[in-house]
């Protein structure tokens, strides 16, 4: 038997060797292609999409290949969204394949890109490029360092805010909240049996800005902090959710009132006031009239920050063009003409942020934004993990409160 | 393997290692014709299963593969004290218990109307196949639309006395709603097996039993279900195996509207699933290998277990 299987294994050998003589073939091909064309400088950007390249993106490259004198040929790759795009991404790291830049977003993404040695610490090149560091939100920039060293470049962000339906509030004679008790008092108000006062998705995602607002900051730029996930101001936190969910029932999630997101129950009027990301603006409609406002306060301000950022792979050859172009990409008017066309969030650049407030006079909430985004945690330095297991334990809270405490959410998630 | 075990038989027989020249062409053609599948199955299954192996005993990054660090059982013991693992493995072995029998005795009852001779059977085998080949992802989405508050199965369920909620997002109900779309989609596929099982139960049989006066129960329990005996065991063994490895459907209901995997709680959260998220959205892939082969065993060993059953009762 033993003898017999060596005969197996020949043609497979012979057959391997072919296909790896094979393989070889086409990597000196790929090489010999990007060297071309004796000063062309080949760059690959990748963004998530589904599908096509989004046209507006498209246009940023043309116009920069345009403005640029050097021979810069820019090609855009795109990867679906979310967990696919990470899991794409991470494999052509893996495989040494890997775009020039990319997107990640900030915190615990960056932070494994950056302590596998897979990404460029930046400072230095933008400094090169007079790409003026300073004029980027603060917050921001927290979310890309590791180690004091800055690994990207913020490409936009989003925030949280509190939403309301305008007519809603003065039909009920209703001001918009300042506080938490106001908050519940309004939300009290509100509710009517076709709709809740306040909408929530009760995640950590959105509740966060909650639990520093109580005084509990249980994550900053060094990690979890397991004293202030213990403390009780956590726990009061945790309670006043709870309170509005099941005591008051004047608060709802998407589940409970049959939608596939926070927006679509807003829009819907299913609830009057939305705590959410500010993209959820993205599906009103003309008509509506909704105003926006900064969370309600109990001790401290707070909101989050959703930020991504542009990365130059380490395995890049040509990192001085390609922070040539993310410093184009970074530019006022770039990043105006992107937020207007809808194709990034708000502009992480204090300038581009004040060009974008002038331009856009009567959108009622970039003013709320431009306000929150100083004082926000960057919600990419919570690890996926810790963020299911929150959201596990707040479920049965908001849901079962009869099965936890907030107490005991506070001391099980501490450890 | 034929080639091989002849060709030892005629070693041994002739006492000579020596190989004749028409053997040698004999084995080179056929290890020639399986060249294709022996590499494709050693690259694409192989491999990857022992590498997986060695990765389940090491701290591994998914982006920088040559510093991973050897652990040794660290990642199986953290495993078995992980009481969401285990929790992911009692919903499997749930399902398994409440899915098997009931989908099992409704494929057989489906299969013996669609033999009678009633009208539009074609169309009704047509009716109870199209859920098996349809996309689990569709499936899903159709089912959180019904059975949301409101919903319109949700409504009738109401007349029993069950609460408009919806299903997928209450902790009593979201399992079960699981149960019913498994049986919902498998069953038809399950029919199709008895189906052609009963084609093999010779007319004559019937014929006797009714000339000896016995009712269609009668006939239906003391033939069809003892015949079928083959057919029902290659459909428990069958329906076993897919149980375990159940993922789409629960992964599509439980993240409806942006939920966990496994939500309300981990109510629905099946072994494989939780195989997933530790890969691919923690990238905690030696943990994740680990989960795999302790998956891999019990899954192997019910198989063994079924083969060796299925086998006796064969014989016997």
């Amino acid at each position: 038997m033993k003898r017999m299987q060596w005969k197996f294994m020949v043609p497979v050998f012979i057959l391997s060797l072919i296909l790896s003589a094979c393989g070889a073939d086409s990597e000196t091909k790929g090489e010999e292609e990007s060297e071309e064309g004796d000063g062309k400088v080949n760059l690959q950007i990748a963004i998530e999409a589904t599908g096509d390249i989004p046209a507006e993106f498209q246009k940023q490259v043309d116009r920069f290949n345009e403005q640029n004198d050097e021979n810069i040929s820019v090609k855009i790759r795109t990867f679906s969204g979310g967990d696919s795009y990470n899991q794409a991404l991470m494999g052509q790291v893996a495989g040494g394949v890997a775009p020039d830049i990319f997107l990640l977003d900030g915190g615990q993404r960056t932070k494994t890109f950056a302590d596998s040695d897979a990404i460029l610490p930046l400072s230095e090149l933008a400094s090169n490029h007079n790409l003026d560091l300073n004029n980027f939100q603060d917050t921001l920039m927290e979310a890309f360092k590791v180690d004091e060293k800055l690994y990207a470049i913020p490409k936009d962000y989003n925030t949280t805010a509190l939403f309301y339906h305008k007519d809603l509030l003065k039909e009920a004679g209703v001001q918009p909240p300042k506080t938490w008790d106001e908050l519940r008092s309004a939300a009290k108000k509100l509710t009517t049996e076709d709709r809740y006062g306040f909408g929530i998705n009760p995640q950590i995602n959105y509740f966060l800005p909650f639990v520093e607002s109580a005084g509990a900051n249980v994550i900053t730029s060094s990690g979890l902090q397991n004293d202030a996930l213990k403390s009780e101001e956590h726990q009061k936190a945790l309670e006043y959710m709870s309170t509005l969910f099941n005591e008051d029932k004047t608060a709802a999630s998407p589940q409970m009132v049959g939608a596939g997101w926070d927006g679509e129950m807003f829009a819907n009027k299913k609830v009057a006031m939305l705590y959410a990301g500010s993209w959820v603006t993205g599906v009103l409609d003309e008509n509506s009239n909704v105003g926006a406002v900064p969370l309600p306060v109990k001790d401290e301000k707070a909101s989050m920050l959703y930020t991504a950022g542009w990365v130059i792979s380490k395995k890049s050859e040509n990192p001085e063009a390609a922070m040539k172009l993310i410093k184009f990409l970074s530019s006022d008017e770039e990043l105006v003409k992107g937020n207007k066309a809808g194709l990034i969030g708000l502009p992480p650049t204090k300038s581009a942020m004040d060009k974008l407030v002038k331009e856009k006079k009567n959108d009622p909430f970039l003013d709320v934004y431009s306000n929150v985004v100083e004082y926000g945690t960057p919600f990419g330095w919570l690890n996926p993990k810790f963020v299911d297991e929150y959201n596990k334990k707040m479920e049965v809270l908001m849901y079962k409160p009869g099965e936890i405490t907030p107490e005991e959410v506070a001391n099980q998630l501490a450890k | 393997m034929q080639n091989v075990s002849t060709q030892t038989r005629a070693t041994n027989v002739k006492g000579k290692r020596k190989i004749s020249r028409t053997r040698l062409k004999e084995i080179g053609t056929g290890v020639f014709f399986m060249a294709p599948f022996l590499l494709i199955a050693g690259i694409f299954i192989f491999y990857p299963i022992l590498y997986s192996l060695q990765i389940s005993f090491q701290n591994f990054s998914y982006l920088n593969p040559s510093a991973a660090e050897w652990v040794g059982l660290e990642n199986y013991r953290k495993l078995l004290q992980d009481t969401t693992f285990l929790t992911a493995i009692w919903n499997t072995v749930k399902l398994l218990i409440i899915v098997l029998p009931i989908q099992t005795i409704i494929s057989l009852v489906l299969a013996n109307i669609l033999n009678s001779k009633i009208k539009g059977k074609s169309f009704f085998r047509i009716v109870f196949y199209l859920p098996y080949i349809t996309s689990p992802i569709a499936v899903g989405a159709v089912m959180v639309y019904l059975f949301n508050q409101d919903g319109l199965v949700t409504r009738f369920f109401t007349l029993f006395g069950l609460e408009n909620v919806a299903w997928y997002t209450d902790g009593d109900y979201a399992f079960y709603l699981i149960v019913l779309i498994i049986i919902w989609t498998q069953i038809g596929f399950y029919t199709v097996i008895y189906l052609s099982g009963l084609q093999s139960i010779p007319e004559d049989l019937y014929e006797a039993a009714r000339i000896d006066g016995a009712s269609r129960l009668q006939q239906f329990l003391h033939i069809t279900v003892p015949l079928l005996k083959p057919t029902t065991f290659l459909v428990l063994f069958m329906g076993g195996l897919a149980t375990l490895q159940i993922f789409e459907q629960p992964y599509v209901v439980s993240t409806t509207g942006g939920a966990l995997p496994g939500s309300p709680g981990d109510s629905t959260l099946t072994m494989v699933m939780y195989l997933y998220t530790q890969a691919f959205k923690y990238f905690e892939m030696g943990y994740a290998s680990a989960a795999a082969f302790i998956i891999f065993v019990m899954i192997f060993s019910l198989t063994v277990l079924q083969y060796l059953f299925f086998e006796r009762k064969n014989k016997g």
